[in-house]
């Protein structure tokens, strides 16, 4: 009874410090020299960042950075950054650790570093997924915002969308389908929710990766729910859904009902590289996938780019921002990377110095410039990628022909990630998707 | 005599006197001193992250930090049969993946049961080469025996189908209850578990005295009944130990059913429990966490179920230090080589056709695409192959140290948690009616039950809290999670062997005043070198393929699965067959050096000489 008891004591125990340790009471602050220092970042120029933060590293430190992409990591921004940190102390050798992790781990592992104040965890962090980010680095002010200076004042950038959180680029999941042998023809969106196409959507598991959770959240906004309701009622005698069932949403029936039914049809893939791989082999399919991923399917006699139809560019774009729309309703998802410091960082200024140089150099994001589907909050860094399918003159690829965000964002309607809707709304909605996909 | 008096002791001080011989009497006893301390060291290590599991699966979503106590939500909202939510997240789940543990159970058992046999037993020809082979498809990755399945048999007669590679060559389309579902998620798994049957049941068949079968034979006993009254109770000790592996290791196997379950919707429980604990940015992990608890207390009954049997007066010692006979079954002059070369070919389709798989999808453009004949970019390339930069096999500097971080956990691992477990599978066996033994026992066997998702998050916490977040103290997170998590596999190993190990072998050393340490080395290992070699072999092989344990722990170059992961990511997927290939090269290769140096090897646990 007496070792029960104090087995029972030392549990009690054990989970109260854990929970002390973790829950603490008050508003959260980040650490005031880091939040001083980042203030003061975001004055400064690039040059002068560099030269702060080769101090603040000496020739030993290192700036962690936790991200979700890998190409923060690439050799062509690795070796820019220490070059420039050269620049004010050739002892620097290897001053960049670059991890990468998947976003239903990044926030998991950047708040327990928070929580435990740990200084020696990352220091700075390439996100995505606005709900995780609102909720979790946002609303409890554990993130610290920056704006390089360079690029508050770059041409085209909309400071007010993109400056906080900072956003470095925008990325873009769109409809594909495999032509080969078929004359198929997705022209509305609505096409995809048909039962015809019941095993047949190609795309990442909503649960794997929260952006595509997010995406079927922003659904519900008001501007999403009049758009699926105008193509809705053109693909009415083409449609076979019931929009009764969903009646008790009243005028959000439409995204609720294209919810269900995309999540009935679709076939959940651990990651977008799969699901384009399977889209690639398998004509008469749908892909819902992140468009650059296009890229990776390599031409064989068997498998070709050419068989592979964006919805919204149609088979014959030819890459001019004239051009309409190939597709009624949402060409795609638009969702972001966002830049963030960790609020108890020793290497504020090389954080600062690191982020910069991402988002405003052209040579450093042309690890990201090549690919289709990546749009960086600084439209002058970009590459022109609207004849990306020519092959000398010819058109050889049109579904590679990727035109400007402002075409995505215009013509083909796509749906943009607003964390601080999708924050607000997705406890409303996200138990009428888990039971979907439980059904499943 | 001196002249002075001896001091007459107070009954306190005798008291005191006897309580202190009565505790080095107690800590001589090798037995009594690893029980002790392995007690206090694995409840201390158990206790971590049960706590954790217990406080995440009774607390609320909260974003950051731990949440509030929800009276139980988190359990109503798993175990609500009314609701749709919880049937497609539990209960269905959980029915389907009870089916999947209970076919993998009785696939890995009549595969590798009766391997053993036919090479223990027999006269089978080709027993070296099926010996070695056998173990190939436990040393792969799961995932790579599912993708090897789907590669070969999916075709267009499955709803998410195209033409395969049995339908290229055939013209046969499979049907889709072969390609996908609870046959070929059971068949992969039990396949993968089948060397733990075939080395469990080889390692008592090879050391089984046959005196008692044949005394069997002179009492005039049929044949076929002597093998179900004699053979198959002295089986008992690996039949139970199977299952619980088996059974356990399937109910929370997530990769085999991801890639055969997932294309047509067909979820189990840890492909369910998976999701809710990572996905929806951690909103639904409380209902993962009690889904963990589910799957922990199945363990629990496996376990005590054992324990029974491990206990109680049906244990039978099969290495006598009597008689060494082993009587083998004439299959016959033809039989012989008929049924050898049968079983080869089947062990070759499965062990050898996923590492030609692997080699041949390293070779190719696109995944399972062979239209354009074969390159061999991904292994000698110089110059990036992907958009990440990645250069081939031989030149990537990641790669490479992502690789060497993969064997020095492992060799770390398989060091600590093959001693361990020996040491505990030694005290274990010598006091087996003891409580203490059972609750050791029991400790030891504990974190194998737990998923290893919620393992990695529990002690990356604890290594937060230490401060153990980079260099070297990483390192040392992983061994002692991967010590932890591999500990079951020795300790099981080493206690079968022990069991079968009559206290008379040692009592003679005992009686001849040979120390401890001693009569392990110079008595007890060498007689079961094989089992206990397999209990070092078993942790270096399962760290050498983990991902999950280490998802939390260290960053995407710490072993060579997580930076596959990243290979994954990248869409680079003949790089990553690369690595897989070169992954099972290497357990391959240690296997061998192991079997050079030390004379014994997993297999030849089993007697394939």
């Amino acid at each position: 009874m007496k070792k029960n008891n104090l087995l029972f004591a030392a549990a009690a125990v054990t989970m109260l410090s854990g929970l002390t340790a973790c829950g603490g009471g008050g508003k959260f602050s980040p650490d005031a020299k880091v939040t001083e220092a980042i203030a003061e970042a975001q004055t400064l120029t690039q040059d002068k960042l560099f030269e702060k933060a080769a101090a603040e590293l000496g020739t030993t430190g290192q700036l962690k950075v936790l991200a979700t992409t890998s190409r923060g990591g690439k050799d062509a921004v690795k070796n820019l950054f220490i070059e420039k940190l050269q620049a004010y102390n050739a002892g620097i050798k290897d001053p960049l650790k670059y991890d990468t992790v998947v976003d239903g781990v990044i926030y998991t592992q950047l708040t327990e570093e928070i929580n435990a104040k740990a200084t020696n965890g990352y220091d700075c962090a390439v996100l995505q997924d606005g709900y995780q980010l609102q909720k979790k680095g946002l609303d409890t002010n554990y993130f610290v915002n920056f704006m390089p200076k360079e690029w508050k004042e770059g041409a085209g950038v909309n400071v007010a969308q993109d400056g906080n959180p900072m956003t470095l680029q925008y990325n873009f999941k769109t409809w594909m389908y495999n032509t080969k042998g078929t004359d198929m023809v997705i022209d509305n969106v609505w096409d995809i929710t048909h039962s015809k196409y019941k095993g047949k959507i190609d795309t990442m598991n909503p649960t794997n990766e929260n952006v595509n959770m997010d995406w079927l959240i922003q659904l519900t906004s008001d501007d999403q729910v009049a758009a699926l309701k105008a193509a809705y009622e053109s693909s009415k005698a083409d449609t076979d859904v019931d929009l009764t069932k969903y009646e008790s949403k009243g005028e959000k029936k439409y995204a609720y009902a294209f919810i269900d039914r995309f999540i009935e049809n679709a076939v959940f893939y651990d990651d977008d590289g799969k699901a384009v791989a399977h889209l690639s082999q398998t004509p008469g399919n749908i892909g819902w996938i992140v468009y650059s991923k296009l890229l990776k399917v390599e031409e064989t006699e068997a498998i070709s780019k050419k068989d592979i139809v964006v919805a919204s560019l149609g088979s014959t774009f030819t890459g001019e921002s004239s051009l309409d729309s190939a597709l009624e309703g949402f060409g795609g998802f638009m969702y972001k990377h966002y830049l963030q410091v960790m609020p108890f960082t020793t290497h504020p200024y090389a954080s600062a110095a690191f982020l910069s140089l991402i988002s405003t150099n052209a040579t450093a994001y042309s690890v990201w410039a090549g690919d289709v589907g990546d749009y960086p909050s600084l439209p002058g860094i970009n590459k022109d990628r609207s004849h990306g399918g020519y092959v000398g003159e010819v058109n050889t690829y049109p579904c590679l022909n990727d035109p400007d965000s402002n075409w995505w964002l215009n013509k083909a309607k796509a749906v943009v990630e607003t964390p601080s809707f999708i924050g607000a709304n997705y406890d409303s909605v996200i138990d009428f998707i888990d039971a979907a996909i439980a059904k499943k | 005599m001196s002249g002075t008096q001896t001091k007459e002791r107070t009954p306190f001080q005798k008291a005191i006197k006897r309580g202190a011989n009565g505790v080095i009497t107690f800590f001589g006893v090798p037995a009594n001193t690893i029980l002790v301390f392995f007690g206090v060291v694995l409840l201390l290590l158990n206790a971590f992250p049960i706590i954790q599991l217990l406080i995440k699966s009774l607390t609320g979503y909260a974003y950051v930090g731990e949440g509030e106590w929800n009276n139980f939500a988190n359990f109503v909202k798993v175990f609500d049969w009314t609701n749709e939510t919880s049937i497609g997240n539990f209960w269905k789940p959980f029915g389907r993946s009870l089916l999947v543990s209970s076919l993998a159970c009785l696939f890995s058992i009549i595969l590798g049961g009766g391997t053993a046999f036919l090479i223990a037993r027999t006269n089978m020809k080709l027993k070296k080469v099926i010996s070695v082979l056998f173990i190939f498809p436990y040393i792969m990755p799961q995932w790579t025996l599912a993708l090897f399945w789907k590669n070969m048999f999916i075709s267009t007669a499955c709803s998410a189908g195209h033409v395969g590679e049995f339908q290229a060559l055939t013209g046969i389309a499979m049907p889709e209850w072969w390609v996908y579902g609870a046959f070929p998620i059971a068949l992969m798994l039990g396949l993968h578990y089948a060397p733990f049957a075939y080395i469990l049941f080889g390692g008592v068949l090879q050391n089984m005295d046959s005196n008692l079968e044949e005394a069997a034979t002179i009492l005039g006993i049929p044949k076929i009944k002597s093998f179900f009254k004699v053979t198959i109770p002295l089986l008992k000790p690996a039949l139970f130990s199977t299952i619980l592996l088996v059974f356990s290791s399937a109910m929370s196997s997530y990769s085999v059913a991801s890639e055969l379950g997932n294309p047509v919707n067909y979820f189990v429980f840890a492909t369910k429990m998976q999701s809710l604990l990572s996905g929806s940015g951690g909103r639904n992990a409380g209902q993962g966490y009690v889904m963990a608890i589910v799957l922990i207390l199945i363990g629990v009954i496996m376990l005590v179920m054992n324990q029974i049997q491990t206990g109680s007066r049906k244990q039978f010692t099969t290495v006598t230090g009597k008689s060494g006979q082993i009587s083998k079954g004439n299959l016959g002059s033809v039989g012989k080589w008929v049924v050898g070369v049968v079983v080869l070919i089947l062990v070759l389709f499965f062990a050898v056709g996923p590492m030609v798989s692997f080699f041949l999808e390293s070779l190719l453009p696109n995944s399972g695409d062979f239209s354009s004949g074969l390159t061999f970019k991904a292994w000698i390339s110089k110059t990036p192959i992907s958009t990440n930069d990645f250069v081939g096999f031989f030149f990537e500097p990641k790669l490479r140290g992502a690789l060497w971080g993969s064997v020095k956990i492992s060799l770390l691992c398989s060091l600590c948690a093959g001693l361990f477990g020996l040491l505990i599978g030694y005290a274990v066996a010598k006091k087996r009616k003891s409580k203490a033994a059972g609750f050791v026992n029991g400790l030891a066997f504990f974190p194998y039950l737990m998923p290893s998702l919620a393992l990695s998050l529990c002690f990356y916490l604890m290594g937060l809290k230490l401060g153990w977040v980079t260099g070297a103290a990483v390192v040392i997170l992983a061994v002692i999670v991967g010590t932890i998590k591999y500990i079951p596999m020795a300790s099981r190993s080493s206690l079968n062997a022990m069991l079968q190990l009559s206290n008379e072998i040692e009592e003679a050393g005992v009686i001849m005043n040979v120390p401890w340490w001693k009569r392990m080395l110079r008595i007890v290992f060498p007689i079961q070198k094989a089992a206990f070699i397999s209990g070092f072999l078993l942790p270096f092989i399962s760290c050498m393929r983990e991902y999950d344990l280490f998802v939390f722990i260290g960053n995407d170059q710490l072993t060579l699965t997580k930076f596959m992961f990243q290979l994954e990511a990248d869409g680079c997927p003949a790089l990553e067959n690369a690595a897989n290939f070169a992954l099972i090269v290497i357990i391959l290769v240690v296997n061998w050096i192991v079997t050079l140096t030390t004379g014994a090897s997993i297999d030849k646990g089993v007697g394939g000489k």
